[in-house]
């Protein structure tokens, strides 16, 4: 028999889930974040797998009239702690991994912001300064969510809300003052034809990519790259250029930055709203 | 005394002896050893147990189709297994003798 991959498993945990009721999903999704969110590094095989032995047998009780609860036990936290002990410490292998792989979108993202940009121009200490907190900034929303859920007091919605709109603020100040106050000694200017070529190479690297993937988690980024790209070599071209940089298409150079991050944006809604419709048929 | 806090050691032995008996899967066990009379043994202490015998190769798990949905993970038990019931099996009988003296005693006293 053919083992599932850690994504088979989670596309499988997302069906089997709904057939839960009301109290025992509620019961049996806190262990689930609580599981996921233990860290960034950990085997997610092992714990996709954890996470679904735990569900079949809740399911299983669930058909005998057993709730999640008296079948998995009153503390859930404390049981959930005793199998996490248990995991293989995560290597050194995984931990740079995974954050490389944090580190590359996160760089990837600054060097797509700035092909509209009139000269092609990367801050090296921007860059790394931008990966290492982002490796940072999503470690510890993990580390807030995983605590989170087996808090004793729930805390009231609205301070949970602030809390997250405290944090999205002062993630977007950092960025924000990382990009402003890098010094300048950094900066590698990107002349053509060498800014062409750049930029071809990421948009069809990123396109030959995603098409190959076929996940639509990832059409939001794959729009957000195609217009930046679109945009910057519209920019380059000679003849656009004059037509789009004149002080009366003001509007273009607009177009340029919004158009991006708003096709992002309502993609990525508009997939997770479609997600979800899915998991319910 | 609890009886959860007597029985840590001694549930890893009984989980050993049935899964030598018959291949099991998490829900199924939990139902055994409830049925032996275990009412207090819930789905949570059963996993980290299986993990750890897992761990150290006493056991060894296998995913297998099931009538209803996905694949379900069933647990064998290895040689190594085998023979660390075996040593189980000798460390509780003399055990028992020896607690079931002092036991004895006290209540004659």
């Amino acid at each position: 028999m053919a083992n599932s991959s850690a994504e088979q498993l989670v596309e499988q945990n997302n069906h089997l889930r709904e057939l839960l009721s009301k109290e025992n999903k509620a019961y049996y999704e806190d262990i689930l974040i609580y599981m996921r969110t233990l860290g960034l590094f950990y085997n997610e095989l092992e714990t996709e797998k954890q996470l679904m032995m735990i569900l079949q047998d809740i399911l299983e009780a669930q058909k005998h009239g057993e709730s999640a609860e008296s079948f998995f036990g009153k503390h859930p936290k404390e049981l959930v702690d005793q199998i996490t002990k248990q995991y293989d410490r995560p290597s050194w292998k995984s931990i740079f991994k995974m954050s490389g792989w944090l580190f590359l979108i996160s760089s990837l993202f600054v060097f797509i912001g700035s092909f509209t940009a009139p000269l092609l121009q990367i801050n090296i200490f921007v860059l790394s300064m931008n990966g290492v907190f982002s490796i940072a900034l999503i470690y510890g929303v993990f580390k807030l969510i995983h605590v989170s859920i087996y808090m004793k007091a729930k805390l009231p919605k609205f301070i949970q809300f602030f809390i997250l709109w405290l944090i999205s603020m002062l993630s977007f100040g950092v960025f924000f003052l990382i990009q402003f106050y890098a010094p300048k000694q950094g900066i590698v200017k990107v002349g053509p034809p060498i800014d062409w070529i750049l930029i071809i190479g990421v948009v069809l690297t990123a396109v030959l990519y995603i098409s190959t993937k076929k996940k639509r988690e990832f059409y939001g980024a794959l729009a957000f790259i195609l217009t930046l790209g679109i945009f910057g070599l519209l920019f380059r071209i000679p003849q656009t250029r004059e037509y789009l940089q004149n002080d009366q298409n003001q509007i273009y150079m607009m177009l340029g930055v919004i158009l991006p991050f708003a096709l992002f944006i309502l993609i990525n809604l508009f997939t997770l709203w479609k997600m979800k419709d899915d998991q319910k048929a | 005394m609890k009886e959860t806090q007597l029985l840590k050691g001694v549930l890893e032995g009984c989980v050993l002896a049935i899964i030598k008996r018959q291949q099991v899967y998490g829900y199924e066990l939990v139902q055994i050893m409830r049925d032996y009379g275990f009412t207090t043994i819930v789905g949570g202490t059963i996993y980290p147990l299986l993990q750890k015998l897992e761990k150290q190769g006493l056991i060894k798990s296998k995913e297998l189709t099931s009538p209803d949905g996905p694949n379900r993970k069933y647990f064998f038990i290895t040689a190594y297994g085998e023979e660390q019931l075996m040593n189980f099996e000798e460390q509780w009988n003399s055990l028992i003798i020896k607690v079931n003296r002092i036991v004895e005693n006290e209540e004659s006293e």
